[in-house]
C-alpha cells in the first residue's frame, strides 16, 4: 500500500465529519446568529408561530425555540462524545487485559459482561440514573457501565486471534516486551475497528441522551437539551407542532453523521 | 440434547442470580437513606427507626441478601413507597399492555426486515441493496419517541383513526391504540434485524448447496423459497431471540412516548418517584425476561439445527 492510498480519505467518512462539524460549528457560534438568549423567557410572547424575529417561534415559556435549537448541539454532541470516549477507553484495556493475559482474568471480566448484557440497555440506564440521580454526568456514568461490554469483547476477540500470529510470536520470541508488543505491534492493528465502533456507539449515546432526557431523567431543564425540548413540546402537538418535530430532526442530522463516520471508517479498516 | 439442555439452564440460572445480587445492589447504593424516603419528610425519628427496623435495615448486609432473594422467590416485589399497592399486583396490572406491544411488533418486523433482507439479497451491491443498507444506519439514527411523536402529528392528528396517546377499554380501542406504537418500536428494530438478516442470507446465498441447486436448473423463487430462505431461517430465530434486550428497550420509550400503561410506562414513574421496589421490583422482571427469552431461543435453535448442541 502506498502512502498516498492511505490517506486519502473515505468519501462518507468525510461528508460525516463535516455534517457533524458544521452542526457544532453552529453551536459554537450560536450567540453570533441569534440574538436570543435560549434560556430568556418572555410569558407575552409564549407560543409564537414562526416569523422574521424568532424563526421558528417560541415555545410555552416564550423562549427562542430556533436560538435553543442551535444552543442544544453545545449539549448533546460534546456529552454524546463523552459518553462514547469513557466506556471505550475503559472497554479497550479490559478487552486488552482479556485476550493478551491470563484465562483467570478473562473469564471473570467476561462473566461480568454477561451479567451487565442480561439488563436491556434502557432499563439499566433508568436503573442506573436512578441510582445516581438525573443529570448529564449519571448519563456519563452509567454510559459507562454499560457500554463498555461491547469494546471489550471486540478487542479481546481481535487481540486473542492476532496473538498467535506470526508477527506477534516473532517480536515475543525476540524478547520484547509485553507493554511494547502491545503498544506497538498489537493495539495499531485493533485501533481502526475500535474507532469504527466509537463511531456508531456515538450515533446510541447521542439517542439515549436525548432519550433519558425525554423522560425527564437527563439534562435538567431549563438547559436546552433537544431530547428533553422534545418533550416540551408534546402536549401542543395538536397545533404548534414544530416544537417537538424539529428539535429531532437536529438529532436525526447528527446522528446521521456519526453514522456515516462509522460506515467510513469500517470500510478503512478492512481496506488494510 | 439433554445435556445441553441442562447446560443452558444452568448458565441461565446463575446469570439471574448474579441480577438478583445486582438488584439488591440498587437499594444499598442509593443515596441517602431508604427508611426515611419511605417515611416521608414529616417524620420523627422514632417513627424512622421503626421503619428502618421493619424494613430490616439494621440486619447485616448477607442477612438482607438472603431475606430479599427469599422474597423474590416467594414473588413479593414489596409495595410503592406511598404504600397505596403492591408492586407484584401492579406489574400484574401492566404487563398485558408491554406484551400485546412486543408480540404485535416482533411479528411485524419479522414480516418487514424478511422482506426487505430478501429483496437486498437478491441483487448484492445494487440500488435496492443499498437502499436497505443506508435506511438501516440512518434508522438507528432516529430516536424511537420521536418517530412516535411524528406518527402522532403526521398519521393521528389529520386522520382521527388513532387515539393520541392513551389505552383504551374495548378490544377495537385497544387495538386502535397499538398500532402507532407498534409501527414504531418495528422502525426502532429494523435497522438491528435488516442488516443481520441480509449478512447471513447473503452467507447462505453464497454457499455450495445453493450453486448446486443452480446447477441442476433452479433459479429464481423456487431457488430462494427452497434452497435460501429455509436455510435462513436458523439464522433468524437466533437473532430474534438476541433481540429480547432491545425490545424491552424499545417499549420503555414507546410506552412513554404514547402513554401506554405498561411496565416500561411504570419503570419510569417509578425512577421519577424515586420508587426503590417498583424499579428494582422490575430490573429483576425485565432481566428475567431477556434471560428466558434467550433460553428459548437457544433451545429452538438447537431443536432446529442439532450442529449447535456439539458447539
Amino acid at each position: 500500500m502506498n502512502s498516498r492510498s492511505r490517506r486519502r480519505v473515505d468519501p462518507l467518512l468525510a461528508t460525516g465529519l463535516g455534517i457533524v462539524a458544521v452542526v457544532l460549528l453552529l453551536g459554537i457560534i450560536a450567540p453570533l446568529i441569534t440574538s436570543h438568549d435560549p434560556l430568556a423567557q418572555n410569558v407575552r410572547a409564549r407560543l409564537a408561530s414562526p416569523s422574521g424575529d424568532h424563526w421558528l417561534g417560541t415555545d410555552l415559556l416564550g423562549r427562542d425555540v430556533f436560538s435553543r435549537i442551535l444552543h442544544g448541539a453545545r449539549i448533546d454532541i460534546p456529552l454524546a462524545l463523552v459518553a462514547t470516549l469513557v466506556p471505550a477507553v475503559i472497554g479497550t484495556l479490559l478487552g486488552t487485559v482479556s485476550g493478551y493475559y491470563s484465562r483467570r482474568v478473562d473469564a471473570i471480566i467476561m462473566r461480568f459482561a454477561d451479567v451487565v448484557q442480561a439488563f436491556p440497555v434502557y432499563i439499566f440506564l433508568v436503573a442506573l440514573v436512578f441510582l445516581l440521580g438525573p443529570g448529564a454526568r449519571s448519563f456519563v456514568v452509567a454510559s459507562a457501565c454499560i457500554s463498555w461490554v461491547g469494546y471489550a469483547r471486540l478487542v479481546r476477540a481481535e487481540v486473542s486471534r492476532l496473538k498467535s500470529r506470526d508477527f506477534i510470536v516473532a517480536a515475543r520470541a525476540a524478547g520484547i516486551g509485553d507493554r511494547r508488543v502491545l503498544g506497538r505491534h498489537l493495539l495499531p492493528n485493533v485501533m481502526p475497528q475500535v474507532y469504527a465502533y466509537m463511531a456508531s456507539d456515538a450515533v446510541l449515546a447521542l439517542v439515549a441522551l436525548a432519550s433519558l432526557s425525554f423522560l425527564s431523567l437527563g439534562v435538567q431543564p431549563p438547559e436546552p437539551e433537544w431530547g428533553r425540548m422534545i418533550a416540551d413540546g408534546v402536549d401542543r402537538i395538536r397545533s404548534e407542532w414544530w416544537l417537538s418535530a424539529v428539535p429531532g430532526l437536529a438529532i436525526v442530522i447528527v446522528g446521521t453523521g456519526f453514522s456515516l463516520i462509522a460506515f467510513g471508517l469500517e470500510r478503512q479498516a478492512s481496506r488494510r | 440434547m439433554t445435556r445441553f439442555l441442562l447446560r443452558r439452564c444452568l448458565q441461565g440460572v446463575a446469570v439471574l442470580v448474579a441480577v438478583l445480587v445486582a438488584s439488591f445492589g440498587l437499594l444499598k447504593f442509593v443515596p441517602g437513606d431508604p427508611a426515611r424516603q419511605v417515611a416521608g419528610t414529616r417524620a420523627t425519628e422514632a417513627q424512622v427507626e421503626a421503619i428502618r427496623e421493619n424494613l430490616g435495615l439494621n440486619d447485616n448486609v448477607g442477612v438482607q441478601l438472603w431475606k430479599y432473594l427469599g422474597r423474590l422467590v416467594r414473588g413479593d416485589f414489596g409495595s410503592t413507597t406511598n404504600g397505596a399497592s403492591d408492586v407484584a399486583d401492579l406489574i400484574g396490572q401492566n404487563y398485558p399492555v408491554t406484551l400485546w406491544l412486543i408480540v404485535t411488533s416482533l411479528v411485524l418486523t419479522a414480516i418487514v426486515s424478511l422482506a426487505l433482507a430478501s429483496s437486498a439479497v437478491r441483487r448484492p451491491g445494487k440500488l435496492v441493496d443499498r437502499l436497505v443498507l443506508v435506511t438501516g444506519s440512518v434508522g438507528l439514527a432516529i430516536p424511537s419517541f420521536w418517530l412516535g411523536i411524528v406518527l402522532l402529528i403526521a398519521v393521528a392528528r389529520p386522520t382521527g383513526w388513532f387515539p393520541i396517546g392513551g389505552w383504551g377499554d374495548s378490544f377495537g380501542d385497544r387495538l386502535r391504540a397499538v398500532v402507532l406504537p407498534c409501527i414504531t418500536l418495528t422502525a426502532s428494530l429494523i435497522p438491528f434485524t435488516t442488516r443481520s438478516l441480509r449478512t447471513s442470507m447473503l452467507e447462505v446465498r453464497q454457499s455450495e448447496f445453493v450453486a448446486a441447486g443452480r446447477s441442476v436448473g433452479l433459479d429464481g423463487l423456487p431457488l430462494f423459497r427452497r434452497f435460501i430462505l429455509r436455510n435462513s431461517l436458523v439464522p433468524t430465530v437466533a437473532l430474534f431471540a438476541s433481540l429480547a434486550g432491545v425490545v424491552l428497550s424499545g417499549t420503555v420509550l414507546v410506552e412513554a412516548t404514547f402513554a401506554l400503561p405498561g411496565l416500561g410506562q411504570m419503570m419510569v414513574v417509578g425512577a421519577i418517584n424515586r420508587d426503590v421496589n417498583v424499579v428494582q421490583g422490575l430490573t429483576v422482571v425485565f432481566a428475567a425476561g431477556v434471560i428466558v427469552f434467550n433460553l428459548v431461543g437457544d433451545v429452538v435453535v438447537a431443536l432446529l439445527d442439532p450442529r449447535v448442541e456439539r458447539r
